[in-house]
């Protein structure tokens, strides 16, 4: 039974993971380069979350795909404001040198913005952790052998799982799908097709922004909301990217199960103060025995 | 040249006087004027900015009624005020404002226990008495400095207190511990799993979970599966916050004990009914009916128009021992005053007082747990019997079997 429940709990952690792996990858393979602000965007959504909870009423559930949405705009704007200049200054830039120069810039411009973010949620919202009330997380479902957990974390999951089938399909069978796939693959060349790469990047990182900060909204009321919270899921969003391939949607929701159920059942086996280093672990092998990533390789 | 050259001695004798007289100044202290400063350090701004109002107003309290009744030995007691934002470094340059410029008698602080050692040994060198009244960090007073006097129980003692009331009013036959995987969680379930276990007390699973983790459901799940009778969490308040509410998710109703960290408002709200029925460590609460500690909450009101938290009871008791050492000595000499505050007992807000050979208090802490008063969270006082407010409640009488 307490393995049982370790795999349930680790599955449903997993497809959170998923939720903040993917946004976090879908940047990289797109628009080739390393949020490191992806953590902030997941806060900004349960911030979001809260304020509308605060003015508008209702329950949080409802409410954060709002946040989500508002964030995702937040997303938008950044890319204009400061992504697309430096796109277009590097749009001459040709071959390695344009890759490591462009990727440096942004790695110094996303952290910027990160300890941006927490310290403007410190200014609006304070130090001091909130809760976000919601009936749902104090609902209990309870199935037989004593197996028990909020009506929430169920709702958690199954958004996760639905918005993850659901961008799947949405890169997969929709125009605007291809002309993403398609600039993940060669901007250049997608250029030449007709495809408008800076209106596709707005599009990524609206979507990138808008899961993170979803995942914020839908977790806020399950766990806290404080400033800092974004920092300590961003190690493991970048844990789940790498593992799962850079770049590559699939492998980040797999890898985001995986280092979910392996943490779970790392805690039980090897004891808790294992759970961390686990997951670390597992990105270590898997960058040794298939460096590209579980699924990496161009693939998206 | 020859000007130069007079220049140049004019220049040498007067930096020698200035010396000689910051020499003599610094050396003579108190005894040169009317008044004698004291410092407070806290964190006034960050993070941790509450606590730290919670000591700048008890200290600027207890000095006005020092003065009030005449001050310490003839002398009005002048207090400066200096911010740390719990910082070490910003700590040692504000320490050295204070013993050099300030010409302090005595400095009180700190909230950090990694700021109060920082500034330990430069207070001690410089022969100044040292107030800790909110850092627990059990190596502080262990060191065995002569100036140095905690007024607030040390991780030690509110650990093993904590684990002998435990034994002795619950009469558990297991436990299980869960911390915060660094130094003070460790440091804390081996304090009290050592005391547990010389009580005869079985520890079924010791669990910890990392810096920054949200979610414990893999501890829980295993403490669970073990079936302790008591359950011992080393946590700050978003975490156990966190923890309660996921065990109690997973159907783990058991009796819940922690530290003194989690005694705040903050947690109350953060944890709401989660927290039902929670025993944990206080130094102190308001609500007490003890004279010497209703009377400090009456002038605290007062004087500010809302409740001291505990933090606030232990700079208060601070400057109690500091008026009372230098009267009982007598005279404004540091080693006789030392000598004298380790020979005090006195009713201080938080109890009675008196230091051990290491300027340690040896308070008693207390026991509360949070119950329902007229709907609302309340903590609600069990141990020592002079404070008692209430009696315990099970846990399996307040969710159900």
């Amino acid at each position: 039974m307490e393995l049982l429940e370790q795999i349930l709990f680790g599955l449903m952690i997993g497809g959170i993971y998923g939720v903040i792996g993917v946004g976090l990858t879908m940047i990289f393979g797109v628009m080739r380069l390393s949020n490191f602000a992806h953590g902030e965007f997941y806060m900004l959504g349960a911030y979001f979350t809260y304020t509308f909870v605060t003015l508008i009423g209702g329950d949080p559930f409802i409410l954060a795909p709002l946040a989500a949405i508002a964030v995702g705009a937040v997303g938008i704007a950044i890319n204009r404001l400061l992504f697309k200049s430096l796109y277009e200054e590097l749009k001459e830039v040709k071959g390695a040198a344009a890759f490591y120069f462009q990727d440096l810039k942004f790695i110094m411009l996303t952290i910027g913005l990160s300890i941006l973010f927490v310290d403007l949620a410190l200014v609006l919202w304070g130090p001091i952790p909130i809760s976000i009330p919601s009936p749902l997380t104090k609902h209990i479902v309870k199935l037989p052998g004593g197996l028990s957990f909020s009506l929430a974390r169920l709702i958690a999951f199954v958004v996760a799982i639905a918005t993850l089938v659901g961008l799947y399909a949405f890169l997969k069978f929709t125009k605007t799908g291809r002309a993403i796939r398609a600039t993940a693959q060669n901007p250049s060349a997608a250029m030449l097709v007709g495809v408008n790469i800076y209106k596709i990047y707005d599009i990524t990182m609206f979507l990138s922004t808008g899961l993170a900060a979803l995942a914020g909204g839908i977790l806020g009321p399950i766990y806290n909301v404080y400033p800092t919270m974004g920092l300590d899921v961003v190690a493991k969003a970048f844990v789940v990217v790498i593992t799962g391939g850079m770049g590559n949607v699939i492998g980040s929701i797999l890898a985001g199960f995986l280092i979910g159920l392996a943490e779970s059942l790392g805690g039980l086996f090897l004891g808790t103060e294992y759970k961390q280093v686990v997951a670390f672990v597992i990105m270590i092998i898997v960058l040794w025995v298939r460096p590209e990533g579980i699924l990496g390789g161009g693939r998206k | 040249m020859a000007l130069s050259k007079n220049v140049l001695v004019i220049v040498v004798v007067a930096l020698i006087v200035i010396a000689a007289a910051a020499f003599y100044l610094t050396q003579t202290g108190p005894a040169a004027g009317g008044t004698v400063k004291v410092g407070l350090i806290a964190p006034l701004t960050g993070g941790l900015a509450e606590h730290g109002l919670d000591m700048k107003q008890a200290a600027i309290l207890a000095v006005d009624e020092i003065n009030k009744q005449g001050g310490i030995l003839g002398k009005k007691v002048e207090l400066v005020i200096e911010d740390t934002e719990c910082n070490p470094t910003k700590a040692t340059a504000a320490v050295q404002r204070l013993l050099t410029q300030e010409n302090v008698y005595a400095v009180f602080g700190e909230y950090c226990s990694t700021v109060t050692l920082a500034v330990q040994p430069s207070i001690m060198e410089a022969k100044r008495l040292l107030f800790v009244p909110v850092s627990v960090a059990t190596k502080i007073t262990e060191q065995g400095y002569k100036y140095t006097f905690r007024t607030c129980a040390n991780q030690r003692m509110q650990t093993t207190q904590n684990a002998d009331w435990v034994v002795e009013h619950l009469k558990p036959k297991t436990a299980a511990m869960l911390g915060v995987n660094d130094d003070y969680g460790r440091e804390g379930l081996k304090i009290w799993g050592d005391r547990a276990k010389s009580k005869g007390v079985k520890i079924v699973a010791e669990e910890y979970f990392d810096k920054g983790s949200t979610d414990f459901t893999s501890q829980l799940s295993k403490i669970k599966a073990a079936n302790p009778d008591v359950i011992f969490v080393v946590a700050n308040i978003r975490d156990a916050a966190n923890i309660l509410r996921q065990a109690h998710e997973i159907g783990l109703y058991k009796q819940f004990v922690m530290l003194g960290g989690v005694t705040s408002d903050e947690f109350l709200q953060l944890a709401d009914d989660d927290a039902l029925g929670l025993v944990h460590v206080s130094y102190f609460e308001p609500t007490s009916k003890r004279p010497a500690a209703a009377e400090f909450v009456k002038k605290f009101r007062e004087r500010w128009g809302r409740s001291p938290a505990m933090y606030a009871a232990g700079v208060w008791d601070a400057f109690l021992a500091f008026k009372l050492g230098v009267e009982k000595a007598g005279t404004w000499d540091v080693d006789k005053v030392a000598d004298a505050i380790r020979s005090l007992k006195f009713e201080g807000a938080q109890g009675t007082i008196y230091f051990d050979e290491k300027g340690q208090a040896q308070t008693k802490v207390l026991l509360v747990q949070v119950q329902k008063v007229g709907g609302e969270l309340k903590r609600v006082i069990l141990y020592p019997p002079s404070d008692k407010q209430g009696e315990y409640i099970p846990p399996e009488k307040l969710y159900g079997g």
